[in-house]
């Protein structure tokens, strides 16, 4: 392999693995498959390597990863047409790049987190539970809940991630 | 990105909704990805004396129950120079059959794994943490970089191209550090321990009761019969760098330090 070392293939690897996961689950809805998807998307790239290059390997990899997503929704149902314009909710590639990037830092986010803080932020976050219903679940006071996602959402906060998320606690 | 606040908390939610611990993790990816390029990684489930022991440490100093078995990642080489990348970004270049067992927390406060078969390394450099490499009957820690071992239940040999590794068999102990060019071998059996380069070798026959200089310089004799008696044993500075050859069978070391400055008119002692 010439242009592209395996080095640099695995930088790219780590680096946009998670992004491209995030961005195919917005279209397949199923995490395991969508990690197949990125996991096929890069075995066709290093296979057809060799004297290929690629000028922008990020927005090559995410355009590769939606192209295979539609294939593959296509594949699965296919006397079913589906309109594209709905499938990408009227996002640009650009759009859904960030958007998966984003996603990425807030996944990191809730990763880093304390077990328990963790938690109670799924439960909030994930299962849309009020503070006291959490609370009544765990046997913890409302206020040690509201001071658990006071404490992860700044936690997100200082990721840089967006100011909004503030509002969003 | 529209920066609107509905598309953030979105995207909160989307990821809440989908989060699992462990998933989207580009470490195990990578390592799935790599079966297809000649390595086949395999989860297994461990429950070695070390786990054990670590386990039971782990419960003693938080009082917390283990709920997961922890993990080993195991590489085995299905094809000649399988090359596959650890976590710490080292690169080993495996012959075919060959194993290569590291925990899951590799790289994060040490960086150990155990080997069998024949392995090129290509160690990532972090002076924090040295790479220590275990064959079943040695131990090679690595200081530099590009080396060399085949290990197995009888011997290990450790060729280093470039760099400084340290080596040291199971029995006799006798560490050395081997640079560029230099190679050390080890046999089970006859409890043989030998270091050599193109310009000077040292082995230890324990079995016999044996050893054997070639060449080599007194820094290097010191330090080998200092480990072998367990004594320590000076030798003045300008003295370091001469050089010496001799065979010595069942001779107790004040025999061997006699022999040494007699033949060299050296001022080398026992320390005592």
């Amino acid at each position: 392999m010439d242009s592209l070392s395996k080095k640099q293939f695995s930088e790219y690897f780590h680096t946009y693995y998670r992004p491209l996961c995030l961005h195919a689950l917005h279209y397949l809805n199923n995490a395991e498959e969508a990690e197949d998807v990125v996991q096929e998307t890069f075995a066709n790239l290093w296979e057809k390597l060799d004297g290929v290059e690629i000028q922008s390997m990020k927005s090559y990899l995410f355009s590769a990863v939606r192209n295979n997503c539609l294939t593959k929704i296509r594949d699965a149902k296919p006397t079913v047409p589906f309109d594209q314009n709905y499938i990408d909710e009227g996002m640009t590639l650009q759009e859904q790049t960030e958007r998966a990037e984003m996603e990425n830092r807030i996944w990191k986010m809730i990763d880093e987190l304390p077990e328990r803080r963790r938690e109670i932020f799924l439960l909030a976050k994930r299962d849309g539970l009020r503070y006291k219903e959490i609370a009544e679940q765990t046997g913890l006071s409302v206020k040690t809940v509201e001071n658990h996602v006071a404490r992860a959402m700044q936690s997100l906060r200082k990721k840089d991630i967006n100011a909004y998320l503030f509002f969003f606690a | 990105m529209k920066g609107n606040g509905k598309n953030i908390d979105d995207s909160v939610r989307f990821v809440a909704r989908n989060y699992q611990k462990g998933i989207f993790d580009p470490g195990w990816a990578w390592q799935r990805l790599e079966k297809r390029m000649g390595i086949t990684p395999q989860k297994r489930r461990f429950a070695s004396f070390y786990w054990v022991a670590a386990m039971v440490v782990g419960i003693i100093a938080s009082g917390v129950l283990f709920f997961s078995v922890e993990r080993t990642q195991k590489l085995v080489a299905k094809v000649d120079n399988a090359v596959f990348t650890l976590p710490d970004n080292s690169v080993v270049n495996m012959k075919n059959g060959s194993r290569l067992e590291y925990d899951k927390d590799f790289g994060q406060a040490t960086r150990n794994v155990k080997m069998q078969g024949e392995i090129v390394f290509e160690v990532a450099h972090d002076k924090e943490k040295p790479f220590i490499v275990s064959t079943p009957t040695a131990t090679v820690k690595v200081l530099g970089t590009v080396f060399n071992v085949t290990g197995n239940e009888q011997e290990t040999t450790l060729d280093v191209s470039s760099g400084k590794v340290l080596f040291t068999p199971a029995d006799p102990a006798i560490s050395f550090v081997c640079t560029a060019n230099m190679s050390a071998q080890y046999k089970v059996a006859e409890k043989e321990v030998s270091y050599f380069s193109p310009d000077f070798q040292l082995s230890v026959n324990a079995g016999k009761n044996t050893l054997k200089f070639e060449n080599a310089t007194l820094k290097d004799v010191g330090s080998l019969l200092s480990q072998y008696f367990g004594i320590p044993i000076n030798i003045p500075e300008n003295e370091k760098h001469i050089n010496f050859s001799s065979t010595f069978t069942h001779k107790n070391i004040r025999e061997i330090v006699q022999i040494i400055n007699l033949t060299l008119d050296s001022h080398v002692t026992i320390a005592e």
